[in-house]
């Protein structure tokens, strides 16, 4: 019974939850349709838009979308995106450099973000970064996986409750240990896994857009200055140092692929 | 199949009742766990209070102890940790930001974002245009009067190397940053935006 049940479960999961990451072909389970996911980033595209103060500098709104579009353009070569909303939108904030796309293609750079972006390509860089996210659909991923993770830490409470002899306040320590164990064992790395994934096909669809791969490094060269004050593990993004290293090794593959085919 | 799952689980949950019961072992494997490994070479800069931007330009760190000496044999008066991300273009006007970082708020206080003191030191020999202001002093009192005194301010920056100290004071206490400061001609400073 319990065995039928389990592979009725683990076979359900499969066919309904299994998709495929663009470019990088890799599957991943996620329990939200897509429909349901343009929805929901839809209109919390709209809620944030609300919120926040959009920048009004003509210049720079032009820029960003000039490139956004010229990334588009080869996206729309290969993908059907036209469920998708595409927007670019500049926040005035000038303390945080930062930018992010929602799940329905509505992407915001944070202007705090512009001393670090020195010509097209490395905003090529930027935004063909946080529009991979939006089309490997990391968002819902990560939502899937965090209610998958759940369940294993349960499992982790169970076990820590057993212990009769601890205190109440013990107890409450290990709850918080399952916590963290269940945190940086696999929802961490799981998405930083997703940032390396979404510098691989932002590195593809620039380069394919015509800008300069290099430029990834120069723009990561400037925040890796700053880097270091929390170790990897224990933050949702890879270090700067770790991203250069491994697109150093990407560009070296890609341009010896280049070279070797003429 | 049933009874050896069974058995399985029963040998990890007595396993880890055993493992549980052993303060000591339990101590250990969790500090192993949690142990943060940070490069030794690198400097904790998680003390500040204030966040700055001189003209839309960020403040980092410097995370090089090598260039932290270097500037030192410049500078005897103080260790300089903090520099600009790109240099400033030459003789315009200087405009700097401030901010309080929240998780200081306890230590320093509420903080006026214009309240802020800023000193040029040249690292090389240069004579700078001052012009003299006169300034109220809100947190000295004389006779039940505001002191006023003298500061003189610098609008612009000729060509070259500088460190700056930005001093902020807060309602409860003050903090401060030495900042190395490249100057160049406009057309070597890249703007993109």
């Amino acid at each position: 019974m319990f065995q039928n049940f389990f592979k009725f479960m683990i076979s359900t999961i499969l066919i309904i939850g299994c998709s495929q990451t663009p470019i990088t072909n890799r599957v991943q389970i996620i329990t939200t349709s897509k429909a349901q996911e343009l929805k929901q980033g839809k209109n919390l595209y709209n809620k944030i838009l609300k919120r926040v103060k959009l920048s009004q500098n003509k210049k720079a709104i032009e820029i960003i979308n000039r490139v956004g579009q010229k990334l588009l353009k080869v996206i729309n070569q290969e993908y059907d995106t036209s469920n998708y909303d595409w927007q670019f939108n500049i926040v005035d904030n000038k303390w945080v450099a930062n930018a992010v796309c929602f799940p329905a293609g509505g992407v915001l750079i944070y202007s705090g973000l512009f001393p670090y972006i020195d010509n097209e390509d490395e905003l090529a860089v930027v935004l063909g970064h946080e529009i991979a996210h939006a089309l490997a659909r990391h968002r819902v991923e990560s939502k899937t996986n965090l209610s998958l993770s759940k369940v294993f830490e349960e499992i982790t409470k169970i076990y820590l409750y057993m212990d009769k002899n601890s205190l109440a306040f013990q107890k409450e320590i290990d709850n918080k240990k399952a916590e963290t164990l269940i945190k940086e064992w696999i929802n961490l790395p799981h998405s930083r896994k997703q940032e390396y994934e979404a510098d691989y096909i932002g590195l593809i669809l620039s380069s394919k857009a015509g800008y300069n791969p290099k430029a990834y490094l120069s723009f990561w060269r400037k925040f890796a200055q700053e880097s270091a004050r929390k170790p990897e593990f224990a933050s949702t993004h890879p270090t700067p140092k770790h991203r250069i290293e491994k697109m150093e090794e990407i560009l070296r593959k890609i341009l010896l692929d280049k070279f070797t085919n003429i | 199949m049933r009874g050896a799952i069974f058995l399985l689980l029963s040998t990890i949950f007595t396993g880890c009742h055993i493992y549980n019961d052993t303060v000591v072992i339990r101590g250990f494997l969790f500090s192993g766990l949690f142990k943060k490994e940070v490069n030794p070479a690198l400097i904790s800069y998680e003390g500040y209070a204030f966040d700055a931007l001189i003209n839309g330009v960020p403040v980092i760190e410097i995370n090089n102890k090598d260039k932290i000496a270097s500037l030192k044999e410049y500078i005897d008066k103080t260790s300089v940790h903090w520099q600009l991300l790109k240099p400033l273009p030459a003789n315009t006007p200087i405009v700097v930001d401030i901010k309080r970082k929240r998780i200081k708020e306890h230590d320093i206080g509420k903080l006026n974002p214009k309240s802020y003191e800023i000193d040029y030191h040249p690292l090389f020999d240069v004579k700078l245009d001052r012009e003299m202001v006169l300034v109220k002093n809100p947190n000295i009192i004389i006779n039940g009067k505001t002191l006023i005194t003298r500061r003189y301010i610098i609008k612009q920056l000729p060509k070259g190397d500088y460190v700056v100290s930005l001093t902020v004071v807060g309602s409860k206490n003050w903090d401060r940053k030495e900042i190395f400061v490249q100057v160049r001609e406009e057309d070597n400073v890249s703007k993109f935006f």
